[in-house]
Protein backbone atom coordinates (compact mmCIF):
# COMPACT_ATOMS: atom_id res chain seq x y z
CA UNK A 1 0.00 0.00 0.00
CA UNK A 2 1.55 3.26 -1.14
CA UNK A 3 2.00 5.90 1.50
CA UNK A 4 -0.01 9.00 0.68
CA UNK A 5 0.76 11.04 3.77
CA UNK A 6 3.61 10.58 6.18
CA UNK A 7 4.06 12.65 9.33
CA UNK A 8 7.02 11.85 11.56
CA UNK A 9 7.51 13.10 15.09
CA UNK A 10 5.70 16.37 14.52
CA UNK A 11 6.33 18.95 17.24
CA UNK A 12 4.40 22.19 17.05
CA UNK A 13 4.76 25.03 19.54
CA UNK A 14 2.82 28.24 19.89
CA UNK A 15 5.26 30.32 21.89
CA UNK A 16 6.25 28.22 24.89
CA UNK A 17 3.18 26.00 24.66
CA UNK A 18 3.80 22.66 22.99
CA UNK A 19 0.62 21.76 21.13
CA UNK A 20 1.92 18.66 19.36
CA UNK A 21 4.52 16.61 21.18
CA UNK A 22 5.98 14.36 18.55
CA UNK A 23 3.04 12.92 16.64
CA UNK A 24 3.60 10.38 13.89
CA UNK A 25 0.90 9.38 11.48
CA UNK A 26 0.87 7.63 8.13
CA UNK A 27 -1.98 7.23 5.69
CA UNK A 28 -1.90 4.56 3.04
CA UNK A 29 -3.75 4.79 -0.25
CA UNK A 30 -7.50 4.66 0.22
CA UNK A 31 -7.23 4.76 3.98
CA UNK A 32 -9.67 6.79 6.04
CA UNK A 33 -8.33 7.91 9.39
CA UNK A 34 -10.37 9.75 11.95
CA UNK A 35 -8.73 11.90 14.59
CA UNK A 36 -10.75 12.27 17.75
CA UNK A 37 -10.01 13.86 21.09
CA UNK A 38 -11.10 16.63 23.43
CA UNK A 39 -11.00 20.32 22.49
CA UNK A 40 -7.50 21.70 22.74
CA UNK A 41 -5.93 18.28 22.28
CA UNK A 42 -4.17 19.50 19.14
CA UNK A 43 -6.22 17.67 16.53
CA UNK A 44 -6.98 20.74 14.44
CA UNK A 45 -3.35 21.81 14.68
CA UNK A 46 -2.29 18.36 13.50
CA UNK A 47 -4.55 18.71 10.47
CA UNK A 48 -3.30 22.23 9.80
CA UNK A 49 0.32 21.06 9.92
CA UNK A 50 -0.61 18.28 7.49
CA UNK A 51 -2.28 20.85 5.21
CA UNK A 52 0.83 23.08 5.34
CA UNK A 53 -1.16 25.87 6.98
CA UNK A 54 1.06 25.69 10.08
CA UNK A 55 4.76 24.99 10.19
CA UNK A 56 5.99 22.36 12.59
CA UNK A 57 9.09 23.16 14.61
CA UNK A 58 10.29 19.59 14.44
CA UNK A 59 9.47 16.54 12.41
CA UNK A 60 9.14 15.37 8.85
CA UNK A 61 6.32 15.55 6.32
CA UNK A 62 5.87 13.85 3.01
CA UNK A 63 3.16 13.48 0.42
CA UNK A 64 3.22 10.54 -1.98
CA UNK A 65 6.89 10.10 -1.21
CA UNK A 66 7.70 13.76 -1.90
CA UNK A 67 9.22 15.44 1.17
CA UNK A 68 7.73 18.76 2.22
CA UNK A 69 9.72 18.93 5.43
CA UNK A 70 12.81 16.98 6.34
CA UNK A 71 13.22 15.76 9.90
CA UNK A 72 16.68 17.05 10.82
CA UNK A 73 18.40 17.33 14.22
CA UNK A 74 18.08 21.13 13.81
CA UNK A 75 14.32 20.80 13.46
CA UNK A 76 11.89 20.53 10.59
CA UNK A 77 13.45 21.82 7.39
CA UNK A 78 10.76 22.82 4.94
CA UNK A 79 11.20 22.65 1.18
CA UNK A 80 11.20 25.86 -0.90
CA UNK A 81 7.86 27.52 -1.59
CA UNK A 82 7.45 26.08 -5.09
CA UNK A 83 7.95 22.53 -3.84
CA UNK A 84 5.46 23.11 -1.02
CA UNK A 85 2.93 24.35 -3.54
CA UNK A 86 3.44 21.19 -5.55
CA UNK A 87 2.72 19.18 -2.39
CA UNK A 88 -0.34 21.33 -1.71
CA UNK A 89 -1.78 20.32 -5.06
CA UNK A 90 -1.91 16.72 -3.85
CA UNK A 91 -4.46 17.32 -1.14
CA UNK A 92 -7.69 19.20 -0.67
CA UNK A 93 -9.18 20.57 2.49
CA UNK A 94 -12.67 21.10 3.86
CA UNK A 95 -13.02 23.65 6.64
CA UNK A 96 -15.41 23.79 9.55
CA UNK A 97 -16.26 27.36 8.51
CA UNK A 98 -16.62 26.38 4.81
CA UNK A 99 -14.60 29.33 3.46
CA UNK A 100 -16.36 29.39 0.14
CA UNK A 101 -15.50 32.50 -1.85
CA UNK A 102 -18.53 34.76 -1.29
CA UNK A 103 -18.07 36.80 -4.46
CA UNK A 104 -18.28 33.74 -6.68
CA UNK A 105 -21.23 31.55 -7.60
CA UNK A 106 -21.13 27.89 -6.62
CA UNK A 107 -19.91 27.05 -10.13
CA UNK A 108 -17.16 29.69 -10.07
CA UNK A 109 -16.06 28.46 -6.66
CA UNK A 110 -15.39 25.14 -8.37
CA UNK A 111 -13.82 26.47 -11.57
CA UNK A 112 -11.65 29.37 -10.39
CA UNK A 113 -8.75 27.34 -9.05
CA UNK A 114 -8.72 24.77 -11.90
CA UNK A 115 -8.73 27.61 -14.44
CA UNK A 116 -6.20 29.92 -12.77
CA UNK A 117 -4.01 27.49 -10.86
CA UNK A 118 -4.10 24.43 -13.11
CA UNK A 119 -4.66 26.45 -16.30
CA UNK A 120 -7.47 24.13 -17.33
CA UNK A 121 -9.59 25.43 -20.27
CA UNK A 122 -12.72 27.09 -18.89
CA UNK A 123 -15.24 24.84 -20.66
CA UNK A 124 -13.45 21.77 -19.42
CA UNK A 125 -13.37 23.13 -15.86
CA UNK A 126 -17.08 23.98 -16.05
CA UNK A 127 -18.05 20.56 -17.33
CA UNK A 128 -16.12 18.97 -14.50
CA UNK A 129 -17.61 21.41 -11.96
CA UNK A 130 -21.17 20.61 -13.08
CA UNK A 131 -20.45 16.93 -12.75
CA UNK A 132 -19.16 17.47 -9.19
CA UNK A 133 -22.09 19.67 -8.20
CA UNK A 134 -24.44 16.97 -9.44
CA UNK A 135 -22.54 14.46 -7.40
CA UNK A 136 -23.06 16.40 -4.18
CA UNK A 137 -26.71 16.87 -5.06
CA UNK A 138 -26.53 20.54 -6.03
CA UNK A 139 -26.83 20.43 -9.81
CA UNK A 140 -29.58 23.06 -9.72
CA UNK A 141 -27.63 25.50 -7.55
CA UNK A 142 -24.64 26.29 -9.77
CA UNK A 143 -25.66 29.94 -10.10
CA UNK A 144 -26.26 30.44 -6.38
CA UNK A 145 -23.91 32.53 -4.29
CA UNK A 146 -22.70 31.18 -0.95
CA UNK A 147 -25.01 33.49 1.03
CA UNK A 148 -27.96 31.88 -0.72
CA UNK A 149 -26.96 28.38 0.37
CA UNK A 150 -27.70 26.64 3.65
CA UNK A 151 -24.83 25.45 5.85
CA UNK A 152 -25.08 21.91 4.60
CA UNK A 153 -25.19 23.04 0.99
CA UNK A 154 -22.16 25.26 1.55
CA UNK A 155 -20.21 22.35 2.95
CA UNK A 156 -21.19 20.16 0.01
CA UNK A 157 -19.98 22.85 -2.41
CA UNK A 158 -16.81 23.06 -0.35
CA UNK A 159 -16.18 19.34 -0.77
CA UNK A 160 -16.89 19.63 -4.50
CA UNK A 161 -14.48 22.59 -4.72
CA UNK A 162 -11.73 20.52 -3.14
CA UNK A 163 -12.47 17.61 -5.51
CA UNK A 164 -12.33 19.92 -8.54
CA UNK A 165 -8.55 20.07 -8.10
CA UNK A 166 -8.39 16.27 -8.28
CA UNK A 167 -6.48 15.76 -5.05
CA UNK A 168 -5.01 12.46 -3.95
CA UNK A 169 -6.30 12.94 -0.43
CA UNK A 170 -8.73 15.09 1.51
CA UNK A 171 -8.44 16.70 4.92
CA UNK A 172 -11.59 17.48 6.87
CA UNK A 173 -11.47 19.81 9.84
CA UNK A 174 -14.64 19.14 11.83
CA UNK A 175 -16.72 19.35 8.66
CA UNK A 176 -20.07 19.01 10.40
CA UNK A 177 -19.53 20.97 13.62
CA UNK A 178 -21.42 24.00 12.30
CA UNK A 179 -24.31 21.98 10.86
CA UNK A 180 -27.70 20.76 12.06
CA UNK A 181 -28.27 16.98 12.26
CA UNK A 182 -29.95 16.71 8.89
CA UNK A 183 -27.26 18.66 7.02
CA UNK A 184 -24.68 16.66 8.92
CA UNK A 185 -26.14 13.47 7.53
CA UNK A 186 -25.97 14.83 3.98
CA UNK A 187 -22.33 15.79 4.34
CA UNK A 188 -21.37 12.53 6.03
CA UNK A 189 -23.09 10.55 3.27
CA UNK A 190 -20.86 12.29 0.74
CA UNK A 191 -17.75 11.52 2.77
CA UNK A 192 -18.89 7.92 3.08
CA UNK A 193 -19.34 7.70 -0.70
CA UNK A 194 -15.85 9.11 -1.21
CA UNK A 195 -14.48 6.49 1.18
CA UNK A 196 -16.22 3.78 -0.81
CA UNK A 197 -14.54 5.08 -3.97
CA UNK A 198 -11.15 4.78 -2.33
CA UNK A 199 -10.37 8.41 -1.50
CA UNK A 200 -7.68 8.77 1.15
CA UNK A 201 -9.02 10.95 3.95
CA UNK A 202 -7.96 12.38 7.27
CA UNK A 203 -11.00 13.51 9.23
CA UNK A 204 -11.01 15.46 12.47
CA UNK A 205 -14.45 14.91 13.89
CA UNK A 206 -16.69 14.76 16.92
CA UNK A 207 -19.07 12.36 15.21
CA UNK A 208 -18.14 9.09 16.91
CA UNK A 209 -20.78 7.05 15.14
CA UNK A 210 -19.54 8.33 11.82
CA UNK A 211 -15.91 7.70 12.72
CA UNK A 212 -16.81 4.18 13.72
CA UNK A 213 -18.77 3.50 10.56
CA UNK A 214 -16.48 5.08 7.97
CA UNK A 215 -12.95 5.30 9.32
CA UNK A 216 -10.55 2.41 8.92
CA UNK A 217 -8.51 3.68 11.81
CA UNK A 218 -9.21 6.01 14.69
CA UNK A 219 -6.51 8.05 16.37
CA UNK A 220 -7.23 9.40 19.83
CA UNK A 221 -5.24 12.54 20.51
CA UNK A 222 -4.92 14.12 23.92
CA UNK A 223 -2.68 16.91 25.08
CA UNK A 224 -0.64 16.81 21.88
CA UNK A 225 0.03 13.09 21.94
CA UNK A 226 -1.50 10.05 20.34
CA UNK A 227 -2.83 8.16 23.33
CA UNK A 228 -4.45 5.33 21.47
CA UNK A 229 -5.02 4.26 17.92
CA UNK A 230 -6.33 1.26 16.11
CA UNK A 231 -9.24 -0.10 14.14
CA UNK A 232 -12.18 2.26 14.42
CA UNK A 233 -14.60 -0.23 15.96
CA UNK A 234 -11.99 -1.43 18.41
CA UNK A 235 -10.96 2.00 19.71
CA UNK A 236 -14.49 3.34 19.95
CA UNK A 237 -16.26 0.24 21.29
CA UNK A 238 -13.50 -1.11 23.46
CA UNK A 239 -10.92 1.56 24.31
CA UNK A 240 -7.90 0.22 26.15
CA UNK A 241 -6.51 3.48 27.46
CA UNK A 242 -8.28 4.93 30.52
CA UNK A 243 -8.14 8.45 29.03
CA UNK A 244 -9.77 7.31 25.80
CA UNK A 245 -12.38 5.49 27.84
CA UNK A 246 -13.10 8.57 29.91
CA UNK A 247 -13.42 10.74 26.81
CA UNK A 248 -15.71 8.34 25.01
CA UNK A 249 -18.05 7.83 27.94
CA UNK A 250 -18.45 11.53 28.66
CA UNK A 251 -18.90 12.08 24.93
CA UNK A 252 -21.90 9.80 24.71
CA UNK B 1 -19.74 91.37 -14.29
CA UNK B 2 -22.42 89.48 -16.10
CA UNK B 3 -23.65 86.30 -14.47
CA UNK B 4 -22.63 84.30 -17.53
CA UNK B 5 -19.06 85.66 -17.47
CA UNK B 6 -18.76 84.78 -13.82
CA UNK B 7 -19.94 81.23 -14.43
CA UNK B 8 -17.47 80.95 -17.28
CA UNK B 9 -14.58 82.02 -15.05
CA UNK B 10 -15.67 79.69 -12.28
CA UNK B 11 -16.08 76.93 -14.82
CA UNK B 12 -12.49 77.47 -15.95
CA UNK B 13 -11.36 77.24 -12.33
CA UNK B 14 -13.46 74.13 -11.89
CA UNK B 15 -11.47 72.47 -14.68
CA UNK B 16 -8.31 73.01 -12.63
CA UNK B 17 -10.04 71.63 -9.53
CA UNK B 18 -11.19 68.57 -11.45
CA UNK B 19 -7.69 68.13 -12.87
CA UNK B 20 -6.26 68.12 -9.33
CA UNK B 21 -9.05 65.77 -8.27
CA UNK B 22 -8.56 63.22 -11.03
CA UNK B 23 -4.75 63.31 -10.84
CA UNK B 24 -4.85 62.79 -7.09
CA UNK B 25 -7.23 59.86 -7.38
CA UNK B 26 -5.24 58.23 -10.19
CA UNK B 27 -1.98 58.54 -8.22
CA UNK B 28 -3.14 57.96 -4.64
CA UNK B 29 -5.35 54.90 -5.21
CA UNK B 30 -2.46 52.68 -6.41
CA UNK B 31 0.19 54.38 -4.25
CA UNK B 32 -1.76 53.50 -1.11
CA UNK B 33 -1.58 49.76 -1.82
CA UNK B 34 2.16 49.22 -1.21
CA UNK B 35 1.84 51.62 1.70
CA UNK B 36 -0.90 49.47 3.24
CA UNK B 37 1.14 46.30 2.65
CA UNK B 38 4.18 47.85 4.29
CA UNK B 39 2.01 48.92 7.21
CA UNK B 40 0.86 45.29 7.67
CA UNK B 41 4.25 43.73 7.02
CA UNK B 42 5.78 41.36 9.54
CA UNK B 43 9.08 43.19 9.00
CA UNK B 44 9.65 46.19 11.26
CA UNK B 45 11.87 47.81 8.64
CA UNK B 46 8.80 48.14 6.42
CA UNK B 47 6.11 48.53 9.06
CA UNK B 48 7.64 51.37 11.06
CA UNK B 49 8.47 53.76 8.20
CA UNK B 50 5.02 53.22 6.74
CA UNK B 51 3.34 53.82 10.10
CA UNK B 52 5.46 56.95 10.63
CA UNK B 53 4.61 58.24 7.15
CA UNK B 54 0.89 57.72 7.66
CA UNK B 55 1.04 59.30 11.09
CA UNK B 56 2.86 62.37 9.73
CA UNK B 57 0.66 62.84 6.68
CA UNK B 58 -2.50 62.55 8.73
CA UNK B 59 -1.14 64.56 11.63
CA UNK B 60 -0.14 67.73 9.77
CA UNK B 61 -2.28 70.10 7.69
CA UNK B 62 -2.53 69.44 3.97
CA UNK B 63 -1.91 73.14 3.33
CA UNK B 64 1.43 72.91 5.09
CA UNK B 65 2.29 69.84 3.03
CA UNK B 66 1.50 71.72 -0.18
CA UNK B 67 3.88 74.50 0.88
CA UNK B 68 6.61 72.00 1.73
CA UNK B 69 6.28 70.20 -1.59
CA UNK B 70 6.28 73.51 -3.49
CA UNK B 71 9.06 75.36 -1.67
CA UNK B 72 11.01 72.35 -0.40
CA UNK B 73 13.10 71.83 -3.54
CA UNK B 74 14.38 75.43 -3.30
CA UNK B 75 14.88 75.68 0.46
CA UNK B 76 16.23 72.20 0.99
CA UNK B 77 18.04 71.44 -2.26
CA UNK B 78 18.61 74.82 -3.82
CA UNK B 79 16.73 73.84 -6.97
CA UNK B 80 15.20 76.85 -8.72
CA UNK B 81 11.44 76.46 -8.82
CA UNK B 82 9.78 76.83 -12.17
CA UNK B 83 6.42 78.56 -12.15
CA UNK B 84 4.81 75.63 -13.96
CA UNK B 85 5.78 73.40 -11.01
CA UNK B 86 2.94 74.94 -8.99
CA UNK B 87 0.20 72.68 -10.25
CA UNK B 88 2.45 69.65 -10.05
CA UNK B 89 3.34 70.52 -6.46
CA UNK B 90 -0.33 70.64 -5.54
CA UNK B 91 -1.00 67.29 -7.21
CA UNK B 92 2.04 65.65 -5.60
CA UNK B 93 1.09 66.94 -2.15
CA UNK B 94 -2.50 65.80 -2.57
CA UNK B 95 -1.47 62.35 -3.80
CA UNK B 96 1.00 61.87 -0.94
CA UNK B 97 -1.56 63.02 1.62
CA UNK B 98 -4.53 61.04 0.33
CA UNK B 99 -2.43 57.89 -0.12
CA UNK B 100 -1.93 57.88 3.66
CA UNK B 101 -5.67 57.96 4.30
CA UNK B 102 -6.39 55.40 1.55
CA UNK B 103 -3.71 53.07 2.95
CA UNK B 104 -5.48 52.93 6.29
CA UNK B 105 -8.81 52.26 4.59
CA UNK B 106 -7.22 49.46 2.55
CA UNK B 107 -5.64 48.02 5.68
CA UNK B 108 -8.97 47.97 7.50
CA UNK B 109 -10.55 46.32 4.46
CA UNK B 110 -7.85 43.70 4.04
CA UNK B 111 -7.76 42.85 7.73
CA UNK B 112 -11.54 42.44 7.79
CA UNK B 113 -11.37 39.47 5.38
CA UNK B 114 -11.25 36.25 7.42
CA UNK B 115 -7.85 34.56 7.35
CA UNK B 116 -9.67 31.35 6.36
CA UNK B 117 -10.30 32.82 2.90
CA UNK B 118 -6.56 33.04 2.25
CA UNK B 119 -6.02 29.60 3.75
CA UNK B 120 -8.68 28.09 1.52
CA UNK B 121 -6.99 29.72 -1.47
CA UNK B 122 -3.57 28.47 -0.38
CA UNK B 123 -4.80 24.89 -0.06
CA UNK B 124 -6.32 25.15 -3.55
CA UNK B 125 -2.86 25.99 -4.86
CA UNK B 126 -3.18 29.73 -5.42
CA UNK B 127 0.04 31.68 -5.06
CA UNK B 128 -0.02 34.51 -2.51
CA UNK B 129 -0.44 37.06 -5.30
CA UNK B 130 -3.26 35.08 -6.92
CA UNK B 131 -4.99 34.68 -3.57
CA UNK B 132 -4.80 38.41 -2.99
CA UNK B 133 -5.95 39.57 -6.40
CA UNK B 134 -8.57 36.88 -7.05
CA UNK B 135 -9.96 36.17 -3.61
CA UNK B 136 -9.16 38.95 -1.14
CA UNK B 137 -9.17 42.13 -3.22
CA UNK B 138 -12.61 41.77 -4.81
CA UNK B 139 -14.08 41.41 -1.32
CA UNK B 140 -12.02 44.33 -0.01
CA UNK B 141 -13.26 46.64 -2.78
CA UNK B 142 -16.85 45.99 -1.80
CA UNK B 143 -16.19 46.69 1.86
CA UNK B 144 -14.18 49.87 1.44
CA UNK B 145 -16.49 51.62 -1.00
CA UNK B 146 -18.41 53.58 1.67
CA UNK B 147 -15.29 55.02 3.36
CA UNK B 148 -13.71 55.65 -0.05
CA UNK B 149 -16.82 57.59 -1.06
CA UNK B 150 -16.26 59.77 2.00
CA UNK B 151 -12.72 60.51 0.88
CA UNK B 152 -13.77 61.09 -2.72
CA UNK B 153 -16.21 63.75 -1.52
CA UNK B 154 -13.73 65.42 0.84
CA UNK B 155 -11.13 65.53 -1.91
CA UNK B 156 -12.95 67.92 -4.25
CA UNK B 157 -13.59 70.27 -1.35
CA UNK B 158 -9.92 70.08 -0.36
CA UNK B 159 -8.82 71.21 -3.83
CA UNK B 160 -9.60 74.75 -2.68
CA UNK B 161 -6.40 74.54 -0.58
CA UNK B 162 -4.40 74.91 -3.79
CA UNK B 163 -4.86 78.67 -3.42
CA UNK B 164 -2.10 78.49 -0.76
CA UNK B 165 0.53 78.60 -3.51
CA UNK B 166 -1.58 80.58 -5.93
CA UNK B 167 -2.97 77.86 -8.14
CA UNK B 168 -6.05 79.33 -9.77
CA UNK B 169 -8.65 76.73 -9.03
CA UNK B 170 -12.34 77.36 -8.80
CA UNK B 171 -12.58 78.65 -5.26
CA UNK B 172 -9.73 81.13 -5.79
CA UNK B 173 -11.74 82.68 -8.63
CA UNK B 174 -14.88 82.68 -6.54
CA UNK B 175 -13.23 84.62 -3.72
CA UNK B 176 -11.62 87.09 -6.11
CA UNK B 177 -14.85 87.83 -7.91
CA UNK B 178 -16.77 87.98 -4.64
CA UNK B 179 -14.45 90.60 -3.16
CA UNK B 180 -14.25 92.59 -6.39
CA UNK B 181 -18.02 92.62 -6.83
CA UNK B 182 -18.87 92.83 -3.16
CA UNK B 183 -21.33 90.02 -3.77
CA UNK B 184 -22.18 86.68 -2.24
CA UNK B 185 -23.32 85.36 -5.59
CA UNK B 186 -19.93 83.91 -6.70
CA UNK B 187 -19.67 82.03 -3.42
CA UNK B 188 -23.15 80.62 -3.87
CA UNK B 189 -22.21 79.60 -7.40
CA UNK B 190 -19.04 77.94 -6.07
CA UNK B 191 -21.10 76.04 -3.53
CA UNK B 192 -23.37 74.88 -6.33
CA UNK B 193 -20.38 73.73 -8.38
CA UNK B 194 -19.02 71.67 -5.49
CA UNK B 195 -22.39 70.29 -4.63
CA UNK B 196 -23.22 69.20 -8.15
CA UNK B 197 -19.80 67.61 -8.58
CA UNK B 198 -20.14 65.72 -5.32
CA UNK B 199 -23.68 64.64 -6.10
CA UNK B 200 -22.29 63.11 -9.29
CA UNK B 201 -19.46 61.40 -7.38
CA UNK B 202 -21.86 60.03 -4.77
CA UNK B 203 -24.20 58.81 -7.49
CA UNK B 204 -21.37 57.08 -9.31
CA UNK B 205 -20.10 55.40 -6.17
CA UNK B 206 -23.66 54.35 -5.34
CA UNK B 207 -23.93 52.70 -8.75
CA UNK B 208 -20.65 50.95 -8.10
CA UNK B 209 -21.90 49.68 -4.73
CA UNK B 210 -25.07 48.39 -6.36
CA UNK B 211 -23.04 46.52 -8.95
CA UNK B 212 -21.25 44.73 -6.13
CA UNK B 213 -24.44 44.03 -4.19
CA UNK B 214 -24.93 40.69 -5.95
CA UNK B 215 -23.26 38.92 -3.02
CA UNK B 216 -22.97 39.30 0.70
Amino acid sequence: MAEILGMQNIVKRFGAREVLKGVSLALGEGEVVSVIGPSGSGKSTLLRVAALLERAEEGGLCYLGEAAAANTPQGARYAPRAALRACTMRFGMVFQSFELFPHMSALENLTNAPVHVKKLPRDEAEAKARELLARVGLADREGSYPYELSGGEKQRVCIARALAMEPKMLFFDEPTSALDPESTRGVLDIIRALAAEGMTMLVVTHEMRFARAVADRVVFLEDGEIVEQGLAAQVIDDPQNPRTRAFLTTGL
Amino acid sequence: MAFGTMLLQLGGGMLVSVLIYVSTAVLAVPLALPLAFARMSKYRALRLPSAAYISFMRGTPLMLQILVVYFGPWYLLGIRIDFSYKLYAVIIAFALNYAAYFAEIYRAGIESIPIGQREAAQVLGYTKAQAFFRIVMPQVVKRILPPMTNEAITLIKDTSLAFAIGVMEMFTYARQIASAQKSMLPLAAAAAFYYIFNAAVAWLMGRFEKRLAYYR
